[in-house]
């Protein structure tokens, strides 16, 4: 427990830190940008945890990107508002078409999320006196707080930070709860859990419209820092991405997809310069996680300390007969 | 003796001390485009203007500024054409690199994302977006050194109907800004001229255009391909005359000759109307390409030689100010050369009546067909008309 808080402390010291040592507002940019997909793959974590995967989880990114700005830009709405809105449209989608979709499994449910995704795609694209089309939405506003613009990365940073802390402790907490205990039996085994009394398909439903929630605030919070949107900001492949994250930071819990997207998030970015080389070596880095480290990055300790104690003599054969001496 | 070889050792080490490693500073250059994807030849494209006028400046002994030597490094990112990315990048090569110039962005939406953040860095950057949006009074670091739809629609449109008059005839493009500002100009511009556009957009990623093409074929007098990669328009051409698709077809934008030929083939691209950035009559064209090709082993695509011409005005526009740092004064500086000689002719920028600013290249273009596999200059043109 000790432990725990010396790391939590730790890594509240050097997040808060980022702005002062980072030696350019690049460092800031990329810390905002790993804020900004911690949260994307929280929401995706709260879905896998009732045994579900999610590939539209971008399209409710776009849903609330652009729900937020069209609000701010045609109606004046107060950016806060706009991400409220932003949350609670991807939610409500979520549960409708989660009502619908959530009683197919597997392969079928990751086909419709698919879709889902494409369409809002489609309709961003086709929407053009609304959406105006794949030109997007330029000079979104930025948020305020307290009548302060965060129109800078310095500024946006504590924003992006304590968004993120507010999800991953929302998240924490629900995982932690009975609610969070029933979502973990489900995906184990829907079928016993629900003869415990759960209802499953509510649970699944709820699970979905919580994780694609977040998927839009953090689109619509997302929009606000770049200040411009289109129909191309979240798509699939930023669905891949995430899916990504969460396998590589580790699915259980908390912490392996905040790892995750800690990790992966700047990863790219040290591959940028090699161009076309970037995608084999990014698949190459992924494919090296995913042979060894099954659990994700966040199973590298235990697995470090299993390894430890593989290597080390056991204590009762280091004094056994018939260990030789 | 030990004293001497001592001593001789001594003075050895010590002159290579004395010597300057390099004399020259690097003065950075970034080039912000997609080298991912099917951009990516366009990329490559940029960054090779890059490269040239880097070596030009080397073998000049340096760009001397204000005292120093300069030598210019070039550093590329990958913007994998997504707006998001283009934003990361552009805030990489501000603010990690402290670069002032950059060759890019490629794509329009990449540009339009990226305007505000260039222009509050006082950072200038030479787009190949095609979107109006691209420029701006409001962006007094953005230049343009490629001509667009904007600049050649009209002149081309008159030119091309009275080769080929047609009633009827079906764009394809790509489904994004570029795509949809093309589609809008286009389908102004023939409505004017008494003829129907209809505009199907697909996906860049896409190559089976056979169900497409089965249904858009049928009703067209004329095929106008525009706002993709070579490839992809060497895809449609050749699965559009594998169809037996007879009538004319266009291609708009870019010389993009030699990639669609080698994709579709000789016969496939019989007849097809072209627009033709450059003359490669033109001594100093031809010399660039000679040069451009020993380097490389191919030839440049269509928009290469403008970049170089772009990089060649930039760094007049800096000897002049006497200034790397001063980007307000470079720009101002480079918006005001005129007849400038490039490797295309001679230059200037021009654009204030469309874009309320003249920081879009002028220089002419030109109009052909490809005939047995090459590219084929009918006639010179200005946006006024094709001569």
């Amino acid at each position: 427990m000790r432990r725990s808080a010396l790391l939590l402390a730790l890594a509240a010291a050097v997040i808060a830190l980022i702005p002062v040592v980072a030696p350019n507002l690049f460092y800031v940019h990329l810390a905002i940008v790993t804020c900004l997909n911690v949260m994307f793959v929280l929401g995706l974590a709260v879905i896998a945890r009732v045994g579900q995967l999610s590939m539209g989880h971008a399209g409710f990114g776009l849903l609330g990107g652009y729900v937020s700005a069209l609000l701010a830009m045609n109606l004046g709405l107060p950016v806060p508002l706009g991400l409220l809105a932003a949350t609670l449209a991807a939610a409500a989608t979520a549960a409708l078409l989660g009502w619908i979709i959530l009683r197919l499994r597997g392969v079928y449910f990751v086909l419709v999320a698919f879709s889902f995704g494409q369409i809002v795609v489609l309709l961003a694209l086709g929407m053009e006196d609304i959406t105006q089309g794949a030109n997007g939405l330029v000079n979104v506003p930025a948020p305020a707080v307290f009548g302060y613009l965060l129109n800078t990365k310095t500024a946006f940073y504590p924003l992006a930070v304590a968004a993120a802390a507010l999800v991953g402790t929302g998240v924490w907490l629900l995982f932690r709860s009975p609610f969070g205990d029933a979502m973990a039996a489900i995906a184990e085994n829907p079928r016993l859990t629900e003869s415990s009394g759960v209802d499953t398909h509510v649970y699944q439903v709820v699970a979905f419209s919580i994780g694609s929630g977040i998927a839009g605030f953090a689109g619509a919070l997302s929009t606000h820092y770049f200040q411009f949107i289109s129909p191309d900001s979240f798509t699939f492949w930023d669905s891949v991405s995430y899916l990504t994250m969460l396998v590589v930071g580790g699915r259980v819990g908390v912490w392996g997809p905040i790892l995750g997207a800690v990790v992966l998030t700047p990863l790219p970015e040290l591959l940028r310069s090699t161009q076309g080389l970037q995608h084999v070596l990014y698949g190459a880095v992924l494919i090296l996680v995913l042979l060894f480290l099954r659990d994700g990055l966040v199973g590298l300790p235990a697995r470090l300390r299993g390894l430890r104690r593989t290597s080390a003599p056991h204590p009762i054969l280091e004094h056994s007969p018939e260990r030789p001496s | 003796m030990r004293y001497a070889t001592m001593s001789g050792v001594t003075g050895v080490l010590a002159a290579l001390l004395a010597a300057p490693a390099s004399a020259a500073e690097p003065l950075r250059i970034g080039v912000h485009a997609s080298f991912s994807g099917a951009a990516a030849i366009f990329a490559q494209g940029m960054q090779s203007a890059g490269e040239l006028a880097a070596e030009d400046v080397k073998s000049a002994g340096g760009l001397k500024i204000g005292g120093k030597t300069y030598e210019i490094t070039l550093k590329a990112y990958d913007d994998k054409y997504k707006a998001q990315d283009a934003v990361t990048t552009m805030d990489r090569l501000i603010h990690e690199d402290n670069i002032r110039f950059v060759i890019g962005p490629l794509g329009s939406a990449a540009a339009v994302a990226t305007r505000q953040k260039t222009s509050d860095a006082k950072v200038m950057t030479f787009t190949m977006a095609f979107s109006h949006r691209a420029l701006g009074a409001e962006a007094p670091y953005a230049f343009r050194p490629v001509v667009t739809t904007g600049e050649f629609t009209d002149a081309q449109l008159d030119w091309v109907l009275k080769q080929a008059p047609v009633k009827k005839v079906r764009a394809l493009l790509p489904n994004d800004e570029t795509g949809q500002q093309m589609g809008a100009a286009g389908q102004k511009a023939y409505r004017s001229r008494g003829v129907t556009l209809d505009v199907d957009y697909f996906e860049r990623e896409r190559v089976d255009f056979v169900p497409l093409l089965t249904r858009v074929l049928p009703q067209a007098d004329a095929l106008e391909i525009g706002g993709v990669a070579p490839l992809t328009t060497g895809l449609i051409i050749k699965q559009a005359r594998e169809l037996g698709y007879k009538n004319p077809i266009f291609i708009t934008g870019g010389d993009v000759t030699a990639e669609v030929v080698k994709v579709a083939g000789k016969q496939a691209t019989e007849g097809v109307y072209i627009h033709i950035p450059l003359d490669p009559k033109r001594p100093e064209t031809a010399a660039f390409i000679a040069r451009y090709t020993k380097k490389y082993g191919h030839a440049p695509n269509g928009f290469t030689p403008f970049f170089y011409a772009a990089m060649q005005m930039l760094l007049q526009s800096i000897r002049n100010v006497d200034s790397v740092e001063d980007t307000g004064r470079i720009a101002k500086e480079l918006a005001s050369l005129k007849d400038f000689p490039t490797v295309l002719g001679r230059a200037r920028w021009s654009g204030e009546k469309a874009y309320g600013i003249n920081h879009q290249i002028d220089l002419p273009f030109y109009v052909g067909q490809i005939r047995n596999g090459e590219a084929v200059t009918m006639a010179t043109c200005d946006p006024a008309a094709c001569r």
